[in-house]
């Protein structure tokens, strides 16, 4: 009896908080009222969305293609579509378009949650409030809503191409995957004529699948080692011609082998002359020796590697690893007695953890990251357009996410834009949507705008890295308690240019 | 009237639910050295090892001190006093024979330390070998060991398999009025199997033959002693 | 050389945890003869809870909320400081305070009720308690994956340590300082104390300690508790050199430590956390020092390392291996019967044709309308794990031996023939083409095969001196080594780093079976019905050899080795001659797994995904082809588990949680596998079908039919809310009266005492 009493009381105080925290919202200004909670309310709202009389954001019936020019293809167009959505937000109807994605979640190797939640929540953001694919704003006509289809995957080639199979039995326009290893899921999708886009790339599979597109992560490691070496040399190193040190400690793991050897070995090489290449830095920097130390996944201890690393002596230390693993390495140095005043670090991206930098703090102190910039704190960016659309997804994301912890973490981030930047391409085709049609317009692509990124540019693709789209990273350094943005938008992409493959089949 | 520490009555034993031992009553007083006697296969083994809980009987009553054995752990009926020293002597080979010794003690740390005097006391050729290892006693040194050991408990009732199992005869005279001397001074109950029909009733009270899983014969060791030829005759079959 | 040892003492950190590691195996086994391999996870999961009490003050239980509503929820978390961080010196002593449950759980809940078990039975239980906490790591800590905290001495540092030039960081020297403290408290427990040396009596012979009043069960206890807070020291001090956390932390390092507990014989801890130590500095020198010299070949460059502890493994067992103790239960059961396989031409006769129809079924929409794509594959991973299984089937199923290695050995041939296919051709599918003969595909597979054989029967020697549990961590050792020192090793396998070795697909007589349909799919009619073919004539196979005086002679040995021996069976020549079958087995899964996905990396092969087919093996039936084909369907990415995803999407996260206690349960309950379960049932059906009359019908309905319509029922409702589409409801309740009619025949057995039903009715079974 009395648990039932204590049921009976925790729904009623649900309920009656439900109905506070609903009826709360009329209070506050005409455009939020308007954001709706539920599918259900936003069908009433959408209706009369014509007689909303537009305050001070309205919603232009024109999209602003100065914009364009500064900001990339399409920037125009998306901002007409956000200042129409916070006017009167417009829902999609009709045939739905079909989005598959695939993901790897629910095993222990590695589940990554946030990825589907937030694509699903960018999914609601479009069919809600954005009209869906090829909405028109000037007269207010409704586009098509989205369906995603979710496939969860083990980390297993066997459920890779489980995924693409059953993806590719749904006809979807264009399968998002997010984070593959194998590589082994393109040939499937390829021949059944879908185009893939890639969140984030790993494997060389998605640098270099045609008929893929890699939007995210700053490319992988293809950007962010490239980046990584070009600012080291030549920002950290000053591009000088003296004798310096690089060492560069990496993950021996069957892609890190490859990101390794042909984009921080081969660049440095290039950089001092040993690579023949047509970068317009080749032999820039003669007096350049470097040195890789390998990391073997799983070790029991890394302190032996890291002391490899402070024997070489290096001017600078260059290290991109997985998550929490660069850490790892970074405390066994400061174990050994490393300081980064006295050997500055660059690290990538992919390490931004800032609860343990948070208590590191002055320890690393002067740390450089180098990655794509984080939307997770908007507050911290410069003004700008790349602020607004931060706040816009911090804030949707937020509101139609399925769980409160996925809109916070960096794949996460990856979900919601890679989604918003499907839907960007696809509205250029929007009358003819198919996948042959978005292959065409991804791979005409060029300094196109992604929301909240740093844009699309498939027509840059070097060969044979034919799937990436974007390289642009850009820099960030740790000030003790913060990280700084130091330097925007970059690519050392140029570094490997003309060069041939290096597997590392040579040592 | 001596207090009666094993009590069996119409036990059906064996193993995989297949009865080896049927409709079997014997039973054990204070003081007492019985004989359990019989050939190979007789079931003397079986009705040993259910008696201190190792089978489960299938049938039947076995009251060991007072309280029965059917679902009772091992590990439980020993602890109420009974000693089981079985026929394979379950020795600990890596084990020094002090240290297979102390395994043996109960009680509060004076006990033990007396325990342990008694049972150096009873077999005074173990005490300049109190380090080696067991296993690499000689066999008469192993069945003294395992002796002790079990005596090393103050139990009340004592099990014996086959003590003179692979022994030289001298070497088994000598460990015989031990066992008397136990009955007689602790008044433990001893149940001791046996094929050395001679040995066995030269210190036991009493007897009992089995046969084919069956009790052939039963009478005081000097009853037994002077129908030698009907024992024997249960040996080979005839009864 | 001065280097060479400064880098020795850096190794001192590694060392200490396979030292921590090693001591905690030797400890589980004295207790209980057990070899746990899921030791590892035991210190994963304490370092996540320590770890998280420092980050946000909460206790997480060691379970997840299964029940359905939101109302009525299990415990899952304890706030202990609501403030977040907890202080560090608690959060230690609640860590190992939930080691210490652990260690309880695991010997009530698996070790307990198996220890009469067959060692294969205790190796599936370890494999069941690993994916089960990894399982609910996964759940109750998500996958954030932080960096652990330090706790000894993280900021002192021993410059120029010993005058070798190289300094030493406090913590690392300060944890080897503990696992020396540790080894010494626990030799101590073990040579002086009553307790100590009870577990060494009982462990030599557990008759002897029963009778002296000892309770084994008792002990083994106790040591559980022991070993599992040494694995809890483990994990939360040693953490924090160790990396990123993660729930499949630790799997692999189980291998060095299981090495050094070797040396200890398992039974001395001193000796075993010297065996650690030197281990780890043994690794470090090669793979910092050695790697660099001029004379370290290159090929040997990544894979070093973990070569290391297989040599040593090998060696220990070799030299020492008629001296490790086994331990001698009082009742041990043997594995379970292996049916005698009769009608097997019957049953080629209606599975060929079920499958070629399948074959064509599936990829239309008749039978599941609308998602084809998947379930065509689906089945062709059944079919193909299927071929695995058997593997399994042969060498631990009828020879008893434990081997953790056949799925490498499968990938050993589908490497060996893609090499053999390609011709260095590079194209659009396949852009780092490898340099190879371009053999036509029959010539590549057939040498693949023969070198799996040869491959299997090298393994295959050292069975001939180890037995058992042991011959089970040669293996694991060898499937760790084989991955980083030929699937990974670029210089091996001349495979461009990180992208796959591309496979051309099969051809007869110029029409293409390959596995991609005509939509670009993977559903091939052609390529499912060629699967069905070379299952079928595998299983036809190790029937027959099951049925001759091959498969007596592999019982045999099973049996009782020094028996058969006796009884003029040569034991070398029959052991060597199932691995070598065995492998061949193997080799053929492996070229059809090379042709279903036509295109294969080192990741088709990690030794872990080995163990899991093992286990998948054992929950299928180990003893008979019927349970190599369950075992199959049952299989990640098979039949049942594609079927049980689409049906629920929920339950995803589950299912390494679920797969676990499966296989504890299956362990435990039903050693002979689910195979033992249903085949009886379905033969019972079909000859029941041809006989029986009204008055049977009625007897059977009366007798299950309530059970039917609660499992109906239960589907209808109790499952709903877990189902995906309008049109799986029915399933949903054909899903409920099979788990109803399951749990039922669990209760049965336990209640009539556990006796095997195949003991019941031997003339009963067939293939």
């Amino acid at each position: 009896m009395l648990r039932r009493t204590k049921t009976l009381t925790a729904l009623v105080a649900a309920f009656g908080l439900t109905m506070a925290a609903c009826g709360g919202d009329d209070g506050g200004s005409s455009e939020a009222t308007s954001a709706p909670e539920t599918t259900a309310a936003s069908a009433d709202s959408g209706s009369t969305d014509e007689t909303t009389a537009p305050t001070d954001s309205g919603c232009p019936s024109e999209p602003d293609l100065s914009m364009d020019a500064e900001l990339g293809t399409g920037a125009g167009a998306l901002e007409q579509a956000l200042q129409c959505a916070e006017a009167s937000p417009l829902v999609a109807s009709g045939d739905p378009v079909v989005i598959g994605i695939m993901n790897p979640e629910g095993d222990p190797n590695g589940s990554f949650p946030e990825y589907t939640v937030m694509a699903q929540a960018a999914v609601d953001f479009i069919n809600n409030e954005l009209g869906g694919i090829g909405a028109d704003y000037a007269t207010g006509t409704p586009g098509r809503p989205i369906k995603l289809e979710v496939c969860k995957m083990a980390i297993s080639p066997v459920d890779s191409q489980k995924c693409a199979n059953e993806l590719a039995a749904k006809n979807p326009l264009v399968v998002y995957s997010t984070l593959n290893f194998f590589g082994n899921h393109f040939p499937i999708l390829v021949e059944a004529g879908i185009p893939v886009v890639v969140g984030t790339p790993i494997s060389p599979a998605d640098f270099t699948t045609a008929g893929v597109y890699a939007i995210g992560g700053g490319g992988g490691c293809l950007g962010v080692h490239t980046g990584l070496i070009y600012y080291a040399t030549q920002e950290v190193l000053g591009g000088t011609a003296d004798a310096v040190k690089v060492a560069v400690p990496w993950a021996n793991t069957p892609p890190g082998v490859f990101c390794y050897h042909d984009l921080e070995k081969k660049p440095m090489n290039v950089l001092n002359g040993s690579t023949a290449s047509s970068s317009s830095l080749a032999g820039s920097m003669p007096g350049l020796e470097h040195t890789g130390v390998s990391i073997l996944p799983g070790q029991a201890d890394v302190t032996p590697d890291a002391q490899k690393v402070l024997d070489f002596d290096p001017d600078v230390i260059i290290y991109s690893g997985q998550g929490a693993d660069c850490w790892s390495l970074v405390n066994s140095m400061l174990k050994l007695g490393w300081t980064p005043d006295e050997t500055p670090l660059v690290l990538s991206g992919a390490c931004t953890d800032l609860t343990t930098m948070g208590e590191l703090g002055d320890k690393i102190k002067g740390t450089y990251m180098i990655g794509s910039s984080s939307i997770l704190v908007p507050e911290a960016l410069p003004p700008g357009q790349l602020q607004r659309e931060a706040f816009v997804y911090n804030e949707k994301g937020a509101q139609y996410a399925s769980d409160d912890t996925s809109v916070g973490k960096g794949f996460g981030t990856q979900g919601f834009t890679g989604i918003m930047a499907i839907w960007m391409v696809a509205n250029s085709i929007a009358d003819n949507l198919s996948g042959d049609g978005l292959v065409s317009a991804f791979e005409a692509t060029k300094d196109h705008h992604a929301f909240a990124g740093s844009g699309i540019s498939c027509q840059d693709a070097i060969a044979p890295y034919v799937a990436v789209c974007n390289s642009l990273v850009s820099a960030s350094q740790w000030d003790g308690s913060q990280l700084v943005p130091v330097k925007d938008d970059f690519s050392g992409l140029d570094l490997v240019a003309g060069t041939e493959l290096d597997f590392g089949a040579n040592g | 009237m001596s207090e009666t520490l094993i009590d069996v009555h119409d036990l059906s034993a064996g193993y995989g639910g297949i009865p080896v031992v049927r409709n079997l009553s014997i039973s054990v007083r204070a003081g007492e050295v019985v004989a359990l006697l019989g050939p190979n296969g007789a079931g003397k083994t079986t009705t040993l090892l259910t008696l201190s809980g190792i089978l489960q009987p299938i049938s039947g009553r076995v009251d060991v001190l007072g309280e029965t054995v059917s679902g009772v752990k091992p590990e439980k009926v020993a602890r109420r006093g009974l000693s089981h020293v079985a026929e394979d002597r379950s020795l600990f080979f890596d084990l020094s024979v002090k240290e297979n010794l102390r395994l043996g003690l109960r009680g509060d740390r004076n006990e033990r330390a007396a325990s342990m005097e008694v049972a150096l006391d009873l077999f005074p050729a173990l005490a300049p070998l109190v380090d080696r290892r067991a296993g690499l006693l000689s066999g008469g040194e192993q069945q003294m060991l395992a002796m002790a050991r079990g005596l090393a408990s103050r139990p009340r009732v004592l099990l014996v398999d086959e003590m003179s199992l692979g022994l030289a005869p001298i070497i088994v005279e000598r460990m015989l009025p031990i066992v008397r001397r136990i009955a007689d001074e602790t008044g433990a109950g001893i149940l001791m199997v046996e094929q050395h029909v001679g040995l066995a009733l030269s210190v036991a009270d009493r007897g009992y033959v089995l046969a084919h899983g069956e009790l052939a014969m039963e009478g005081t060791s000097a009853e037994l002693r002077s129908n030698r030829r009907l024992v024997e005759e249960s040996y080979l079959g005839g009864i | 050389m001065k280097d060479a040892i400064a880098f020795a003492f850096l190794g001192l950190g590694a060392g200490s945890f396979f030292a921590l590691m090693a001591t905690g195996l030797v400890v589980a086994y004295k207790g209980s003869g057990v070899i746990n391999f899921a030791h590892g996870s035991v210190a994963m999961y304490a370092a996540f809870t320590f770890n998280y009490l420092r980050i946000d003050g909460r206790l997480r239980l060691p379970w997840v909320d299964i029940l359905p509503t939101h109302q009525v929820n299990l415990p899952v978390q304890i706030t202990i400081s609501s403030g977040g961080k907890v202080n560090v010196w608690l959060a230690v002593l609640l860590a190992l305070a939930m080691s210490a449950l652990l260690g309880v759980g695991m010997h009530y809940l698996v070790f307990r009720p198996l220890r009469n078990a067959a060692p294969l039975g205790k190796v599936i239980g370890a494999i069941g308690v690993m994916l089960y906490l990894q399982g609910v790591a996964l759940v109750n800590f998500g996958s954030e994956n932080p960096q652990p905290k330090s706790i000894l001495l993280p900021d002192t540092l021993f410059k120029n340590f010993l005058g070798f030039g190289k300094p030493m960081p406090g913590e690392n020297l300060g944890l080897f300082i503990m696992a020396v403290l540790v080894g010494a408290v626990l030799w101590f427990n073990y040579k002086y104390t009553r307790f100590g040396l009870a577990t060494r009596a009982a462990a030599g012979n557990e008759k002897g300690a029963v009778l002296l009043g000892y309770s084994p069960e008792r002990l083994a206890l106790f040591n559980w508790i022991i070993a599992a807070m040494t694995a809890g020291l483990a994990g939360v001090f040693v953490g924090s050199i160790t990396g990123a956390l993660t729930p499949t932390k630790f799997t692999t390092l189980i291998v060095p430590a299981l090495g050094a507990a070797l040396i200890g014989s398992l039974s001395s801890v001193p000796i075993a956390i010297a065996g650690g130590v030197g281990i780890g500095m043994i690794q470090t020198v090669t793979s910092t020092w050695m790697t660099g010299k001029s004379w370290f070949p290159d090929w040997l460059q990544s894979g070093a390392t973990d070569a290391i502890p297989l040599v040593i493994i090998v060696l220990t067992l070799f030299l020492r291996g008629k001296s490790l103790p086994i331990r001698g239960n009082i009742e041990e059961r043997r594995l379970p019967l292996s049916p005698y396989p009769k009608r097997i031409g019957w049953h080629v006769a209606i599975l060929v044709p079920l499958g070629v129809v399948l074959a064509y079924g599936l990829p239309g929409d008749f039978v599941f309308a609308g998602l084809s794509g998947k379930w065509s594959f689906a089945f062709m991973t059944s079919l193909i794990a299927a071929m695995l299984m058997l593997s399994y089937v042969l060498l631990a199923g009828y020879v008893g031996q434990i081997s953790m290695v056949q799925l490498s050995i499968a990938g050993v041939s589908a490497f060996f023939m893609a090499r053999m296919s390609a011709n260095g051709v590079p194209s659009p599918q396949d852009p780092f083409a490898v340099s190879g003969p371009g053999l036509p595909w029959p010539i590549g597979a057939t040498l693949g095969i023969i070198v799996a054989i040869a491959v299997g029967v090298l393994l295959g020697i050292p069975a001939l001196r180890i037995r058992g549990v042991q011959l089970a961590v040669v293996t694991i050792a060898a499937a760790v080594a084989l991955q980083t020192l030929y699937f990974d090793n670029s210089k091996l396998t001349n495979l461009m780093a990180g992208s796959n070795a591309a496979v051309p697909p099969p051809t007869f007589f110029g029409v293409d079976v390959g596995s991609t349909g005509p939509r670009g799919l993977t559903d091939s009619p052609k390529f499912v019905t060629f699967c069905v073919i070379v299952l079928a004539a595998m299983c036809v196979i190790v029937s027959n050899l099951r049925r001759g005086s091959t498969g007596r002679r592999f019982l045999a040995v099973r049996a009782n080795e020094r028996a058969a021996a006796s009884a003029g069976i040569d034991v070398a020549r029959t052991k060597l001659l199932a691995f070598g079958i065995a492998s061949g087995l193997a080799g053929v899964a492996g070229v059809m797994t090379a042709f279903q996905q036509q295109q294969i990396s080192s990741s088709n092969w990690v030794y872990f995904a080995g163990l899991i087919a093992l286990a998948f093996a054992y929950l299928g039936g180990i003893t008979s082809v019927a349970g190599a084909l369950i075992g199959g369907m049952l299989t990640g990415s098979g039949l049942i588990s594609v079927f049980g995803s689409h049906q629920s999407s929920g339950l995803h996260t589950y299912t390494p949680l679920i797969g676990g206690v499966g296989m504890i349960l299956t362990a435990i309950i039903h050693p002979s596998g689910q195979a033992m379960l249903f085949q009886p049932l379905l033969q019972y059906f079909g000859r029941w079908l041809k006989a029986a009359r009204v008055p049977e019908w009625l007897v059977v309905a009366r007798r299950l039919g309530p059970y039917v319509v609660l499992g109906l029922a239960l589907g209808a409702i109790g499952i709903n809310p877990w189902r995906t589409d309008e049109w799986s409801r029915p399933w949903m309740m054909l899903v409920g009266v099979l788990l109803v009619l399951f749990v039922r025949s669990i209760v049965v057995r336990i209640r009539s005492g556990g006796h095997e039903p195949s003991s019941d009715s031997p003339a009963e079974v067939s293939a």
